[in-house]
């Protein structure tokens, strides 16, 4: 076409070709906040791997001699240099085992999000994308489970199941499967009726390439975001349930079941109470703040 | 002779992360009273920015403006403090925006929301302004028994109508809209101009009407201004325009739009697209898709010069036509 | 059955249910369109154009009716068949903006249609690059895009994007859903010719949906003019234009403006909205709002010749028909 060769001259910009995405992790730079989120995120992940590390390479003694083994002499004692947040009621160095904690608290947390999404995002997803009687059949049964208590839905399950830190996940994971059932379906929602879908179909695409490579990718966001902020919540749902004596059991170092043994000892230690709980409000703040900043990120209406 | 709205030397820019945008470049426009001026361009060429500005509505940051006056009655615009701007705006200048279902509040009945402005401006009792609200629905060809009405309840030119009613209600001297028609169907866009062409000659309203449909301007104003990549780059009546067109842009618009009059196998489209506005660029922003584009278009920057009674155009061709003209006269 | 030209619609109905009574968008449609033409279909929003183009693919379920395509009724085709049909029906949409996968490239998007319907495999690197690379070059898209996301470029160039996937898999039917309404007057003409230009070249045969009279009538070859769910007059443009018989048309004819100051319009402003066509009755659908509404309007009515070729549905016109005759 004759009419084009001069606006394609004039418009150089083959440069800063970027993708939805990329644009995406520019934005989220900009968000100090988001990012300091992500730095704690970052820090605890590299504690996990550093306590893993160290218990393969000396092959758990070390775990074993700090972690686990008992010291009555050092029973409740305070702060001090040699031992930073003081020890618990068996003696046992309180930072260390707050650190090696971390491990299970997040492990449980993120691995039950991810099974709730697993197991409950394609119900909503073909809810969303068929309507009707389907939608109606698959999003009826989501509001029975919705109309449990999520806590309540946990206990009950790892009541019957027996306390192990399977169940425990198990527990957490069904109990958030209506949730991501909500969100997903809400997302697929408002992209497929984009006419890019109706223009896959007219191209002969069929429902599954549709849903998976031209709706999945426009609702991973919403879903995504709320992944993140529902992780800070699955590690408190973790650290309550411990802390009600179903979730990991000890002498396992978990945050909440730390806090559970301290409740004892509040008047006299404050120390075993305080220093949990607060990496507890870290893990969750950083999770909400890497959130916000990824629901900013994500969400082109905020974009210019 | 002064004007009503004489926009001068206006210099608009967004400071965003990827540059600046050069989003009005200079422009001068003015407005007389009574005068309808339509104000033609595409998408982006900077013709909703030129109205904020004039309200004062653009969002700071990331815009800015960085020069020029506007002058309203004879008083700075730019300089008004913002307790006076807000007087102006609704009472003396209103405005109305192209998306009527946007504009209105859904969770407010209509007449309450015609009755909201004339109470906030001309600070008369409510029962008063109840009655001037219905008074202003009539005027638009809506029953006052529909005043208690939600917007929701309306369709889009009714919502339209609503709109046009709340914008009237204070009897502005300087009425801006902002495509007022282009979500509307072309029936309902007959009817909404005629409405709009009869309250003009009732309260004599001076209108900047903007849009990019060259058919709307021809049948309702008397002066147009055509604005490319944020410049003004031609002005005058809308016959000078239509008839005596000067600058090469305006002829290309002319010459891409369909008629329903006129029998044409093929359309002639302008090439290329509109220039990048976070480029500062030195000479004509046309002269890249110009046909008559020599040397010295892409080198100096044109002056908006005065062809006449009143026509006045931004091209070096079509300054040089006319000194030539002049010199043989 | 014997069929006329390339696509034949037949009595066509697509109604939806809406909680106060069956909408009926598509009622009782019929034409049909040589190869290689265009038919115009004129009408204002919600009088069912777009639901009559997306029912011809089958995009949409048909309520009844038949849809003959090259000598086959494509409302009796399975699943299978009907995919088989889309690499010879294919749609261009009105929104640049909505009908690109965001995600994908351009180059994805033009490739998506060829790999979908078989023709070129997945890892056929090479082949699809060619071929991506020549539909670029068919609707004027620099090859330099191939890379680019669709937010990258402005309307025009994306709706080019567009009909390169259209055209990609070599279609016989077009159907372009309002595919300029939504660009630029100046990025409108350079879409529309092009248009034109690839009709030609491809011998591709076009259903135009449009609200705006002025851009089909110097591209079709036939047009007609709907008014909720129903057709209400058809005919050659020069004609239609030159005498409108139907008075929706006259009135659509002369609510364009028209961009010469000197030619003031003689307007004919209907009075009243555009409703939805739910529990039409039997007569008239314009009546409520037409000019010259008679009681006789209620009553049914039938599709008139009323001279050859000039097709229109109005009481009054086969009145004075038969008041002539």
């Amino acid at each position: 076409m004759s009419t084009l060769h001069q606006s394609e001259k004039q418009q150089g910009q083959e440069g800063n070709v970027r993708s939805l995405w990329k644009q995406s992790v520019i934005q989220f730079k900009h968000n100090k906040l988001a990012v300091a989120g992500l730095v704690i995120i970052l820090l605890f992940i590299i504690t996990i791997l550093a306590t893993m590390a160290i218990d393969q390479i000396t092959n758990y003694s070390f775990y074993n001699e700090y972690i686990i083994k008992q010291d009555l002499s050092l029973r409740l004692a305070k702060p001090s240099m040699a031992h930073l947040f003081g020890c618990d009621e068996f003696g046992r160095d309180l930072l260390l085992r707050i650190l090696w904690g971390t491990k299970l608290s997040f492990a449980i947390g993120v691995v039950a999000i991810a099974l709730s999404v697993v197991m409950g995002a394609p119900f909503g997803m073909v809810a969303a994308f068929y309507g009707g009687k389907v939608d109606n059949a698959i999003m009826r049964i989501m509001d029975v489970l919705l109309a449990v208590p999520y806590m309540l839905l946990a206990m009950a399950i790892v009541a019957a199941l027996g306390t192990s830190t399977m169940n425990l996940l198990l527990a957490l994971a069904v109990s958030g499967i209506a949730k991501y059932a909500r969100i997903a379906r809400a997302a697929v929602l408002t992209v497929k009726d984009n006419e890019f879908v109706e223009a896959a179909r007219a191209v002969g695409a069929s429902d599954f390439t549709i849903l998976f490579r031209y709706i999945l990718p426009n609702a991973l966001a919403p879903i995504l975001v709320q992944v993140s902020l529902g992780i800070g919540d699955s590690i408190l749902a973790v650290a309550g349930l411990s802390y009600l004596g179903l979730g990991v059991q000890p002498p396992q170092p978990e945050w909440g079941a730390i806090l559970t043994t301290a409740r004892t000892y509040m008047r006299d230690a404050w120390h075993i109470s305080v220093f949990p709980g607060l990496f507890l409000i870290l893990a969750v703040i950083a999770f909400n703040l890497f959130g916000d900043g990824l629901r900013d990120a994500l969400d082109p209406k905020l974009k210019r | 002779m002064s004007h009503l709205l004489e926009i001068k030397d206006l210099q608009v820019r967004y400071h965003t992360e990827d540059g600046t945008v050069y989003a009005l470049n200079h422009v001068d426009l003015e407005l007389d009273d009574g005068e309808t001026l339509g104000l033609v361009g595409e998408t982006g060429a900077g013709k909703t920015t030129l109205a904020k500005s004039i309200m004062r509505l653009i969002p700071n940051p990331p815009g800015k403006i960085e020069g020029g006056t506007i002058e309203f009655d004879g008083k700075n615009l730019l300089m008004a403090s913002d307790s006076e701007i807000r007087a102006v705006r609704g009472n003396q200048i209103s405005m109305i925006f192209q998306d009527p279902m946007s504009s209105l509040n859904p969770v407010m009945r209509v007449g309450d929301q015609i009755a909201e402005v004339i109470g906030v401006h001309e600070k008369c009792p409510k029962e008063e302004a109840k009655r001037k609200a219905l008074e202003m629905l009539e005027t638009v060809g809506i029953p006052a028994e529909r005043a208690s009405d939600f917007p929701h309840q309306f369709s889009g030119g009714m919502k339209q109508r609503v709109v046009i009613a709340i914008a009237l209600a204070c009897n502005p001297r300087v009425l801006i809209a902002d495509e007022p028609t282009t979500a509307l169907d072309v029936t309902i866009q007959a009817q909404v101009l005629e409405m709009m062409r009869r309250l003009r000659d009732k309260y004599h309203t001076a209108t900047l009407l903007i849009t990019h449909d060259l058919g709307v301007v021809a049948q309702m104003c008397e002066k147009v201004a055509i604005i490319y990549a944020g410049e003004v780059v031609e002005f005058g009546t809308v016959h000078d325009i239509y008839k005596q067109t000067l600058h090469p842009y305006t002829e290309g618009l002319l010459g891409a739009i369909p008629q329903v009059h006129l029998n044409v196998r093929r359309l002639s489209p302008i090439d290329g697209l509109m220039p990048d506005p976070t480029v500062q660029r030195t000479g004509c922003p046309f002269a890249d898709r110009c046909k008559y584009a020599f040397e010295r278009c892409s080198r100096e920057h044109p002056q908006f010069i005065s062809v006449g009674n009143n026509h006045k155009v931004r091209c070096f061709k079509a300054e040089r036509e006319w000194e030539k003209g002049a010199k043989e006269s | 059955m014997k069929q006329n030209g390339l696509l034949e619609v037949r009595n066509l109905k697509k109604y939806f249910d809406t909680p106060r009574g069956p909408l009926q968008a598509v009622d009782n449609i019929s034409f049909s369109i040589e190869k290689g033409k265009t038919l115009g279909v004129v009408g204002e929003s919600g009088c069912g154009k777009s639901t009559l183009g997306r029912t011809i693919l089958r995009l949409q379920e048909p309520t009844s009716g038949e849809i003959w395509f090259n000598g086959e009724d494509i409302v009796k085709y399975d699943k299978k068949q009907v995919k088989a049909l889309r690499s010879k029906m294919q749609i261009i949409f009105q929104d640049p903006y909505s009908s690109l996968n965001p995600r994908m490239t351009v180059s994805q998007a033009i490739e998506a249609p060829l790999v979908l319907q078989g023709i070129y495999r997945k890892n056929d690197k090479q082949g699809l690059q060619k071929k991506v690379g020549d539909m670029m070059d068919l609707v004027g898209l620099a090859r330099r895009f191939a890379n680019s996301y669709p937010h990258e470029l402005d309307g025009g160039r994306r709706q080019r994007i567009g009909i390169a996937r259209a055209l990609a898999l070599n279609p016989e039917f077009v159907v372009c859903d309002e595919p300029v309404s939504a660009l630029d007057v100046s990025i409108q003409a350079q879409v529309l010719n092009l248009m034109q230009d690839l009709q030609e070249q491809m011998g591709l045969t076009y259903l135009f949906i449009t609200h705006d009279l002025s851009v089909v009538k110097h591209l079709s070859d036939d047009i007609v003019v709907m008014y909720l769910g129903q057709l209400v007059e058809r005919a050659k443009p020069q004609e239609l234009f030159r005498r409108p018989l139907h008075p929706y048309t006259q009135a659509l004819l002369s609510a364009i403006p028209i961009p010469d100051p000197d030619i003031k319009m003689e307007r004919e402003i209907l009075r009243g909205e555009l409703s939805s066509p739910i529990n039409m009755g039997e007569g008239c659908r314009f009546a409520k709002r037409c000019p010259h509404a008679k009681p006789e309007c209620a009553r049914p009515i039938q599709e008139t010749e009323a001279s050859p070729g000039h097709y229109v549905s109005c009481h009054l016109l086969c009145a004075d028909q038969r008041a002539k005759s």
